[in-house]
C-alpha cells in the first residue's frame, strides 16, 4: 500500500511539474532570463524569423498606402506628397 | 322488403375506442405538422441549391451535348462533338498538367508553411498576437484585388524592384518559372493567414493531457510533432487539403490578371482555357460546357479519393 501511495505521489509530482511547465510555456515564460546573453542570443533568431515574416506579409500593403499619396509621374499626385489620387477617385466618372 | 346494412366503419365506436384513436390522431396530426415546418424550414435552402447549383449544372450539361455558340445560341444536341473538340485543343493538356503542377506546388507550400506559422503563433503574447495579425491580414483582400497589387509590384516600370530587375536583368513575370512561382509567391501570401486560422483552430482542439502524456514518456519535440499533432490534427489537414486542391485546380484570376497565360502560354490553367474558348477565341460554349463537365468530374474523383484517404488513414 505503502508502494502505491509513493508511486502515485511520483506521479503526481510529475503531472504537476509537467503540467507547470507547460503553462509556463503558455504564458510565455522562458527557463533563461530574457535579459541575460544567453537568452538574447537564443531568442535572437526568433525575432529575427517572426519580424522577417511579418515584414513580408505587410510590405505589400505598406507599400501600396505608401504609394497612394507619394508623387509618382502618370498619376494624379505629382507635385509632394498629398491626397490627389484620393480626390480623383471620389469623383471617378462623376459626369457619367 | 329490404335490409338495411350498416358498414361497420360508419357505426359509432364504443367511447374507450374513440378515446384510443384521439391521441393517435393527434400523434399523426403533430407528425404531418413537424414535416411541414421541417419542409419549410429546408424549402429557402433547398430553393438556393435548385436556382444557383442544380439549375446551372443542368444548363451546363446540355451546353456540354449541344452546337451552342455564344452568339447564336441552342442549335441542338450534338454528343459527343463537343468532348472530342475539348480533349484535341491544343491547350487541352498543356493546361492540365499546368494546372496539376500549380496545384500540387500550392499545396505542399500553403499547407505547410500554414501549418508552421499556426505553430508559431499559437502561443499569446502581444508580439505573436501582432504577427498573426500581419499574417491575416492579406486574407481581408479579395483575390482579384490582391493579384492587381502584386501586377504593379511585380512590374518592371513602376514596382518597388523596377530598378533592382533593371540592373539584374531579369523580371518576375518574364519567364513561365518566374510567373509561376510569382503567382504561387501571391497565393501563399493571400492565402497563408486563412489556412493558419484553419490549423490554429485544430491545434487547439488537441487536449493538453495528450501533450503531457508524450513529455512524461519521454517523447523529443520531433516525435511529438510526428506521433501526437499530426495524427490528432489529421480532420483539419482533411479539409485544408480538399479546400487548398480543389481551389487551386480552379484557379483564374490571379493568372488572368497577372500573366493572362503567357509568357508563350505558359501559365494556362484550364479554367482559364475554358473562359477563353468560351468568351474569347472560337466563342463556342458548348465546348467550354464540355471542357466544365471534364473538370467537374475529375474534382469529383480527386476531392472522393481525398476523403477516403484521410478517412482510411483515421480508420487505421
Amino acid at each position: 500500500m505503502s508502494v502505491d501511495t509513493a508511486s502515485a505521489a511520483t506521479t503526481r509530482a510529475i503531472v504537476t511539474d509537467a503540467a507547470g511547465s507547460s503553462s509556463r510555456a503558455r504564458r510565455g515564460g522562458q527557463r533563461h532570463p530574457a535579459t541575460s546573453f544567453a537568452g538574447i542570443a537564443l531568442r535572437t533568431p526568433y525575432w529575427v524569423l517572426t519580424a522577417g515574416l511579418a515584414l513580408i506579409f505587410l510590405y505589400p500593403l505598406i507599400w501600396t498606402a505608401i504609394s497612394s499619396v507619394s508623387p509618382l509621374a502618370g498619376t494624379n499626385q505629382v507635385d509632394g506628397w498629398g491626397f490627389g489620387n484620393y480626390a480623383t477617385l471620389a469623383n471617378y466618372q462623376a459626369g457619367i | 322488403m329490404t335490409a338495411t346494412l350498416h358498414p361497420p366503419a360508419s357505426s359509432p365506436a364504443p367511447p374507450e375506442a374513440r378515446g384510443a384513436r384521439r391521441p393517435a390522431r393527434r400523434r399523426r396530426g403533430r407528425r404531418t405538422h413537424g414535416a411541414l415546418a421541417g419542409w419549410l424550414y429546408a424549402a429557402p435552402t433547398a430553393l438556393f441549391v435548385l436556382l444557383l447549383f442544380v439549375l446551372p449544372l443542368l444548363l451546363v450539361l446540355q451546353m456540354s451535348g449541344s452546337d451552342w455558340p455564344l452568339l447564336s445560341g441552342n442549335q441542338g444536341p450534338n454528343f459527343p462533338e463537343n468532348y472530342q473538340v475539348a480533349v484535341s485543343n491544343r491547350f487541352f493538356m498543356d493546361s492540365v498538367i499546368f494546372t496539376l503542377k500549380y496545384t500540387v506546388l500550392t499545396t505542399v507550400i500553403l499547407l505547410a508553411l500554414s501549418l508552421g506559422l499556426a505553430m508559431l503563433v499559437q502561443e499569446s503574447s502581444r508580439w505573436k498576437g501582432l504577427l498573426r495579425t500581419s499574417i491575416l491580414i492579406p486574407s481581408a483582400l479579395g483575390l482579384a484585388s490582391a493579384s492587381l497589387l502584386f501586377y504593379v509590384i511585380y512590374s518592371p516600370i513602376a514596382g518597388p524592384f523596377a530598378d533592382l530587375m533593371a540592373s539584374w536583368g531579369f523580371t518576375f513575370l518574364g519567364t513561365p518559372d518566374g510567373a509561376l512561382w510569382s503567382t504561387i509567391f501571391l497565393i501563399v501570401w493571400r492565402y497563408a493567414g486563412f489556412y493558419m486560422l484553419l490549423m490554429l483552430v485544430g491545434l487547439q482542439g488537441i487536449p493538453d493531457d495528450v501533450y503531457e502524456a508524450a513529455r512524461i514518456d519521454g517523447a523529443s519535440r520531433w516525435q511529438t510533432f510526428r506521433d501526437v499533432t499530426l495524427p490528432l490534427l489529421r480532420p483539419t489537414l482533411a479539409l485544408t487539403t480538399v479546400l487548398c486542391v480543389t481551389g487551386s485546380l480552379l484557379a483564374f484570376e490571379q493568372f488572368y490578371i497577372l500573366t493572362k497565360g503567357g509568357p508563350d502560354n505558359s501559365t494556362i490553367t484550364i479554367v482559364q482555357l475554358i473562359y477563353s474558348v468560351a468568351f474569347q477565341g472560337p466563342n463556342d460554349l458548348g465546348v467550354a460546357g464540355a471542357l466544365s463537365v471534364i473538370v467537374l468530374l475529375a474534382l469529383v474523383v480527386i476531392n472522393i479519393a481525398q476523403i477516403r484517404a484521410f478517412g482510411k488513414k483515421a480508420e487505421d
